[in-house]
């Protein structure tokens, strides 16, 4: 792809709320300059809260890619503070590594006690990484008490001066640098497929597995960066404070970081530096209230909480939104097609097969501009060609053997065998409880089944469900489980993860490699919803489309995991059926020209037989028939099933 | 022979108060998957609150130990009217956070009222501990005992028997389904609640003679308690008061024989260990789902 594309790039793979990433990061590079510019000149009191918040900010952003991202809450995050401001102090008073030294100590230790505490917890699902940090917040205090050698004990240790190589640097100096380099790399790892991988996690578990997510490896990855962010925190604040004692290190230090993420923003690194900037700035502007700060926080995290998640930056953006659209009497939807015909010029340097849509679309600002209504007629129109899309794979044969699933003494499967054909196009239908999606579950893995499944010459009884998915199988969902607020072009590109493969050291500075990945996987994404007639709507929220587009969005994340057997959950439950059929035949031309296997859960028995190559009937959890579908119209035991139950 | 034998007494004896702290936390994660890290502090409050009633105001000890529960209900009802009711039905990361808040406000309130000096507190049994056959059993640790007892068989029955307990699981199961079939969700949090702090509010008046008052005293009991409904499972009651038993002996044997470091790591590594081993815990049939 050229560079035509590349400013929008950056725009598209936002999340709401990644606001240093929405903006250009250049203006958070020189805003962040002209801050220290100005912050140099203050007095050393001045600069000590300065570099405070921005210790505190370092934490934070940590903390928005672990609790706001991830979603996953550390109540000992004091302890890595602790790593870090002993490391401090023991590198600057013992050896000439000077801050550099520092900091690598402090990563080293930091990420190895992250990894000890962080493993266990985050193989399971639930909160139990905040039980584990509250053990380790709890003795890790205990251990600084009583280890003196390093920690000098309850009488605490002193730190040298900031040094980096001969020269000695002032606490702002050395707190501006770290800022600015934490921000950035945390903000390319927002924007890039980690950040997309985390937030699919924490909004929508079973379909991020789905697609082949390794969702402990990411939390894992997630825990280490906020441990690792800490310990750099601790190393400014030794520096800071100059004198380290272990009571400092207590849970409600880790709690007081937490509900600072949270006021400010967990989802935002501008949410990180507002939250230090208020709990910091706060109580030095009023030193009255200081005696009350845990009621005050308390009490706002108690208000936000429940109407603004998203902390000040989300009230913010909220009267934003509100003074913009009272002050300019424009509205989203108008500004919205403005940024539509904007992308287009851009594809249309591009692929210039598109003409034709894009001479409809700006026909469309022109007659309707703000006009809802016309917007949606097209979205829901299936456009464009799919000839430039390569992206099923030819499909393999699909084994059941005796497959068996019980929960607790209920058997919602009984014995199931049948072999799906390379290419072919399966149906399995049955009644309401018949064990039609707990067979998919069985065989994608997200349901513990016995028995024996292979997919071509692949045994995937004994697979994880990400082994599975890089086998070829790929699924959508009956509730669709869609990622709240994600985009269309985002959900594409969570269904892409294992394709859009990149190094994470890569992956946090933005490497150029990282860069064109990221490019191609946009236009791949929006190859694929043009294909789908999802363009119109490609950057808004997919959760709060119409019903019959969130389905769309559900079967184009699970086509862009490249699958070689395409599983349909009830594709056309809800949908008008002329919309069904449009939906399944626009996905079945493709499918058919690489071959793929299809296999589709439905009700509508009218598509199933005009579709299907072979259908399967499931019934109580048995199979009752595996024929043509013409014969399976003519079977008694289907019909009884059906109508005589 | 015999100090060892007065290791595993002592043990047991701390255990049984860990199992207790534990069982407040499992009724909640029962019946709404959430945890309460407030409870700590929660049960501290009911501590102070016991204390101006018995040692300022006079009142004899079990009638300001009511008293101490009494405000423990309201503290429950309260906190679950303003901080738990607003977020049901949330994301659980959101529960869990009003619970930080909670704790946050207390903790800050509990120093203005109460301040931060050490205040001892009357035991409720006055006397020299029990002598049986040499090894010494303190008259506290009988009283925590057989109100663990209690409480453990009111639960149970509570749970498994009567409809409102029947009510409270099937809402833990599925809230959408229970609130379909009657059961007002709102009622099921508040009892829920008003029972987990009535039971953090006896800890804290059963630890407060052995700790002393002062600020944060229950902290450690409470991730003690944690790591008691951990290695039980989290859903299991009798679980949580095994654990507690388990973790009071190691940690009897640990002071003993481990350095003096790595004592306080015992409850660290006891939930590493089991998340690692049996996530499940030792004694829950429920899944635990690994990813």
């Amino acid at each position: 792809m050229s560079e035509a594309l590349a400013p929008r790039t950056d725009r598209t793979l936002q999340q709401r709320g990644l606001d240093l990433a929405r903006s250009p990061r250049i203006y958070g590079i020189v805003a962040l300059l002209i801050a220290y510019s100005i912050v140099r000149t203050w007095s050393s009191y001045d600069q000590f809260v300065a570099a405070s918040i921005g210790l505190y900010a370092i934490v934070g952003a940590g903390l928005v890619l672990l609790v706001g991202v991830s979603g996953q809450l550390s109540l000992g995050h004091a302890a890595f503070l602790a790593v870090g401001a002993y490391s401090a102090t023991n590198i600057s008073m013992e050896t000439g590594w000077g801050l550099p030294g520092e900091i690598a100590v402090a990563l080293v230790v930091s990420i190895a006690v992250g990894a000890l505490v962080g493993l266990p917890s985050l193989r399971l699902s639930g909160l139990y990484l905040a039980v584990g940090t509250l053990a380790l917040g709890f003795a890790g205090q205990q251990l600084l008490y009583n280890w003196e050698e390093v920690t000098g004990g309850g009488f605490g240790e002193s730190v040298g001066d900031i040094q980096i190589g001969n020269r000695l640097y002032t606490l702002v100096d050395a707190t501006f640098l770290l800022l600015g380099i934490s921000f950035v790399l945390v903000s390319n790892l927002l924007r890039g497929r980690t950040g997309r991988a985390l937030n699919a996690i924490r909004t929508a578990e079973p379909a991020a597995r789905a697609v082949g997510i390794e969702v402990a490896r990411r939390r894992v990855l997630a825990f280490s960066m906020s441990s690792a962010l800490a310990g750099v925190g601790g190393v400014l604040y030794a520096h800071a404070v100059s004198r380290v004692t272990p009571e400092t290190f207590n849970v409600d230090l880790s709690i007081f970081l937490v509900i600072m993420v949270i006021i400010g923003g967990q989802r935002s690194l501008l949410g990180a530096l507002l939250g230090a900037a208020f709990v910091v700035g706060l109580p030095e502007q009023f030193r009255d209230l200081q005696d009350y700060d845990g009621l005050i926080y308390g009490a706002i995290l108690l208000v936000l909480i429940q109407f603004s998640p998203d902390g000040l930056v989300g009230l913010g953006q909220k009267i934003v939104a509100v003074v913009r659209r009272r002050r300019s009497g424009v509205d989203d939807e108008e500004a919205m097609i403005e940024r539509e015909v904007e992308a287009a010029m851009a594809a249309l340097e591009e692929s210039p097969d598109i003409v034709g849509e894009i001479a409809e679309r700006e026909a469309v600002v022109v007659e309707g501009a703000g006009d809802v209504e016309v917007d949606e007629v097209e979205a829901t129109a299936f456009t464009g060609s799919a000839g430039r899309l390569d992206l099923t794979l030819p499909g393999l044969p699909l084994r059941l053997t005796d497959v068996e699933v019980s929960y607790g003494g209920v058997r919602a499967v009984e014995g199931v065998s049948f072999t799906v054909a390379a290419g072919e196009v399966a149906g399995l239908i049955g009644p309401n409880g018949a064990g039609k999606t707990t067979l998919f579950n069985a065989i994608t893995g997200l349901t513990k089944a016995t028995g024996s499944i292979a997919f071509g010459d692949t045994d995937l009884t004994p697979l994880s469900v990400r082994r599975r998915v890089a086998a070829g199988l790929g699924r959508t969902f009956q509730n669709l489980s869609l990622h709240e607020g994600m985009t269309p072009i985002d959900h594409v590109l969570v269904g892409a993860h294992r394709h859009v493969r990149y190094n994470t050291f890569a992956e946090m500075v933005w490497w150029p490699t990282v860069a064109r990945a990221e490019r191609e996987a946009v236009a791949m994404a929006l190859d694929l919803l043009e294909l789908l007639g999802l363009t119109e709507v490609a950057r808004e929220r997919a959760d709060l489309l119409p019903y019959d587009l969130q389905k769309r969005v559900d079967v184009a994340r699970a086509l862009a995991s490249r699958p070689r057997i395409l599983m349909l959950d009830e594709p056309a439950a809800g949908l008008p059926s002329d919309e069904a059929d449009a939906l399944i035949d626009r996905v079945l031309t493709l499918t058919r020209a690489s071959g793929t296997s299809v296999m589709i859960i439905e009700h509508n028995v009218e598509l199933v037989s005009r579709v299907c190559d072979q259908v399967r009937v499931l019934d109580a959890g048995l199979l009752i028939a595996d024929a043509r579908p013409a014969e399976i119209l003519q079977d008694e035991r289907v019909v009884e099933a059906y109508l005589g139950g | 022979m015999r100090d060892s034998i007065q290791l595993l007494v002592s043990g047991l004896q701390n255990g049984i108060a860990y199992g207790l702290v534990g069982l407040a936390l499992v009724l909640i994660y029962k019946t709404s998957r959430a945890l309460n890290f407030a409870q700590g502090t929660m049960a501290a409050f009911a501590g102070y609150a016991a204390y101006e009633l018995i040692v300022v105001n006079g009142w004899p000890w079990l009638l300001g130990a009511l008293g101490g529960m009494a405000i423990a209900a309201v503290l429950g009802l309260g906190v679950e009217r303003l901080a738990i009711r607003p977020v049901l039905g949330a994301p659980l990361l959101s529960l869990v956070i009003a619970t930080l808040a909670v704790d946050s406000m207390l903790a800050n309130y509990t120093q203005l009222r109460f301040g931060t000096d050490v205040k001892p507190f009357p035991s409720v049994w006055e006397g020299d501990d029990f002598d049986v056959l040499g090894i010494s059993v303190g008259r506290s640790y009988v009283v925590i005992t057989l109100v663990t007892v209690a409480i453990l068989g009111g639960l149970a029955y509570l749970l498994q028997r009567t409809g409102f307990g029947i009510a409270m699981r099937a809402f833990a199961d599925d809230q959408f389904a229970a609130e379909l079939m009657g059961i007002p969700p709102a009622r099921v949090s508040r009892a829920v609640w008003v029972i987990s702090a009535v039971i953090g509010g006896i800890t804290g008046i059963l630890f407060a003679p052995l700790l002393f008052l002062q600020l944060g005293y229950m902290a450690g009991v409470f991730i003690k308690g944690f790591t008691a409904a951990v290695v039980g499972g989290f859903t299991s009651l009798g679980g949580s008061v095994v654990g507690g038993l388990l973790l009071g002996v190691l940690e009897a044997y640990a002071i003993k024989y481990a350095p003096a470091e790595w004592a306080p790591m015992l409850p660290l590594l006891l939930i590493l260990v089991v998340l690692l081993v049996k996530p499940n815990g030792l004694f829950s049939r429920g899944e635990v789902r690994r990813v």
